[in-house]
């Protein structure tokens, strides 16, 4: 309703986001911590572990956490801390990479399908339909089949399979919003048809489906290591949580550390992304709400 | 404005309903078959662009392909037929019930999806079933209901959603099994064997489901009719079952046809961890083994699964939002 007294500009919109996080619940700042830890061990994963994923110590098998190695070592010897650490690149990779792949083509898709007219709208919508109803993972093994293992192929599958979500989504939104009063407004003071698309439409309809990427994130990171767990990402040795999870799996009644830290990993990246993704989210509809 | 959608159709011309009804779902019925000759299309190309010696593949476990060998395989499984031919033989077999022999099972492909269909199907339902309740039940009892019941909820929900399933399939396999002895960890014998994998898969689902139940229900209870019904005096459990649940249904149920095509994959994966035969196992390692039979088999009933679930919704669709209407 303010939006037409409001007029976001970028330094606005940078206020508005320093003043959502000064302002933050705690869980928010805990968040922001452990994203801020996990973007770290991303981009400079050996000042945080500077020890070699890779070494293994025959004598050191499955240890119990300790002070030379503070979430144990896996069954080869090595430092489960200084793999979890490292095996953060893979999967924020991941997980931004497939989450804006998906988010700009299922957009673009979305609108194309809305807006395009009734020709562009069945084209759109069946290529959507056929992508939807192969199963996502399936989806997945197929390109991996085709292309082969690796982060890149996964990125790649996540992205194609999450690509209809957001364009029946987009589609569906813009639908209820084009019966809306406002448009019909629009519509009748004779703004043209881009003008209202881009300044009504689209802003109101991309407020779910920002909801549906931040999630998104947090599931690709998920999906990514679920495929690196079935063995299709990442190749061993290299420290990926999902990969980590799937060796130690067969040790775990007797080294639960091995097992259960690549998990929680998995659990606090995704968790501190959804978190903070919703929080943000809450405080820019509220401006514009 | 454009007709551009079946449910469009049937609304958009209530002079003549009964003609406008069957041509929606003549429509629709169309596109479903383009949907399925797409897939089937689809996967057929991916799968033939695959690297490797497909003789090979068919010859499986016997190290050396002799020349007599190679030939009788390549007749028996028509190799040497040109692309197109392949392609025709193989979309004309579909359509007579025909998926083909699997190249490693060496047995029909109908056959094998037939024999592992009902236990997927028995786990996809118990999944879906509990995820929804779940979702109902958090979500109505907890929106508008203060922040503390909401921000308790969020988080659990956010867990939810973050958890990957194979690691909590390992955790419920260590405590429930393993530790307390409850529920077998492997296998699909009788109900027992279907809690813990139902859970794995079912939770994410749940989570996921009532975030955006909530999110929908609470602008609905904002909106101003909910308003004239409490002046009418409305209780507040019809305020939120008979009229908010009503509204906010539309974007879950976009949310469920989406879902239906996830819990499929999610089998893949639970049915691994567990050791549960299925389809989920069937194709994932029919995919390592590039038995190209099994895998566009189960892509093509995976697609009609889809295609019937979504179809459904479609329809679905005017009758819960009189707007679209």
């Amino acid at each position: 309703m303010t939006t037409l007294a409001l007029k976001p500009t970028i330094s606005n919109s940078i206020r508005e986001v320093w003043h959502a996080i000064t302002r933050a619940p705690i869980t928010v700042v805990l968040s922001a911590l452990m994203l801020a830890f996990f973007v770290l061990a991303a981009v400079w994963p050996n000042l945080i572990a500077p020890g070699n994923p890779l070494a293994a110590d025959p004598l050191q098998t499955l240890k119990a956490p300790s002070a030379a190695h503070i979430l144990g070592t896996d069954e080869n010897g090595r430092d489960v801390f200084t793999r979890i650490v490292h095996g953060a690149t893979p999967s924020l990779l991941t997980g931004l990479g497939a989450s804006a792949l998906a988010l700009i083509a299922g957009t673009l898709l979305g609108v194309i399908a809305a807006q395009g007219g009734k020709w562009a709208d069945a084209v759109v919508m069946r290529f959507v339909d056929i992508l939807l109803a192969i199963p996502g993972l399936l989806l997945v093994l197929v390109i991996i089949a085709v292309m082969g293992k690796g982060t890149l192929n996964v990125i790649i599958g996540i992205a194609l399979f999450s690509v209809p979500g957001y364009a029946r989504l987009v589609r569906s939104e813009i639908m209820v919003i084009r019966r809306s009063g406002y448009v019909d407004a629009s519509v009748s003071l004779g703004i043209p048809r881009l003008q209202i698309v881009m300044r009504h439409i689209v802003p109101n309809a991309i407020r779910p489906v920002l909801i549906l990427a931040t999630i998104g994130i947090g599931s690709a990171i998920g999906t990514g290591a679920t495929l690196s767990f079935l063995g299709l990402g990442p190749q061993p040795p290299a420290p990926e949580w999902g990969a980590m999870l799937a060796s130690s799996q067969s040790y775990f009644s007797v080294a639960w550390w091995a097992a259960l830290f690549p998990g929680l990993a998995i659990t606090a990246a995704v968790l501190s992304i959804t978190v903070l993704g919703q929080y943000l989210q809450r405080r820019l509809d509220g401006r514009t709400a | 404005m454009t007709i551009s959608t079946p449910v469009e159709l049937i609304v958009a011309a209530p002079g003549r309903k009964s003609r406008g009804l069957a041509q929606a779902i003549a429509r629709r019925i169309g596109i479903a078959v383009i949907v399925i000759w797409g897939a089937i299309t689809a996967s057929f190309l991916a799968l033939k662009s695959m690297g490797g010696d497909p003789v090979q593949s068919i010859a499986g476990g016997v190290v050396q392909v002799t020349p007599e060998l190679r030939e009788q395989i390549i007749a028996k499984y028509g190799l040497d037929d040109s692309f197109f031919q392949q392609y025709l033989s193989y979309l004309g077999g579909v359509l007579q019930g025909d998926l083909g022999t699997s190249y490693a099972l060496r047995r029909p492909v109908v056959e094998a999806i037939a024999e592992q269909l009902p236990n997927t199907m028995t786990l996809l339902i118990t999944a879906t079933v509990f995820a929804v309740a779940v979702a109902f039940i958090v979500s109505l009892t907890t929106a508008h209901r203060g922040k503390r019941v909401r921000s308790t909820f969020q988080a659990l929900e956010s867990i939810g959603v973050a958890v990957p399933a194979f690691w909590l399939g390992i955790m419920l396999i260590t405590i429930f099994s393993f530790g307390l002895r409850m529920f077998p960890s492997t296998g699909a014998n009788g109900v027992a064997a279907l809690v813990l994998p139902s859970i794995a898969l079912g939770l994410p689902v749940a989570a996921t489901l009532s975030q955006v139940m909530r999110d929908t229900l609470e602008k609905t209870l904002d909106e101003p009719f909910i308003v004239t019904v409490r002046a009418r005096g409305a209780g507040e459990f019809v305020v939120r079952v008979r009229h908010a649940l009503r509204h906010s249904l539309v974007s879950v149920i976009t949310l469920v046809g989406w879902l239906s095509g996830t819990l499929i994959g999610g089998a893949v994966v639970v049915e691994q961890v567990f050791s549960r035969p299925g389809i989920g196992r069937m194709i994932f390692s029919a995919v390592l083994n590039k038995d190209m039979p099994v895998v566009l088999g189960i892509v093509i009933v995976a697609a009609v699964f889809y295609v019937i679930v979504n179809t459904v919704i479609d329809l679905l669709y005017p009758i819960i939002d009189p707007r679209l209407r």
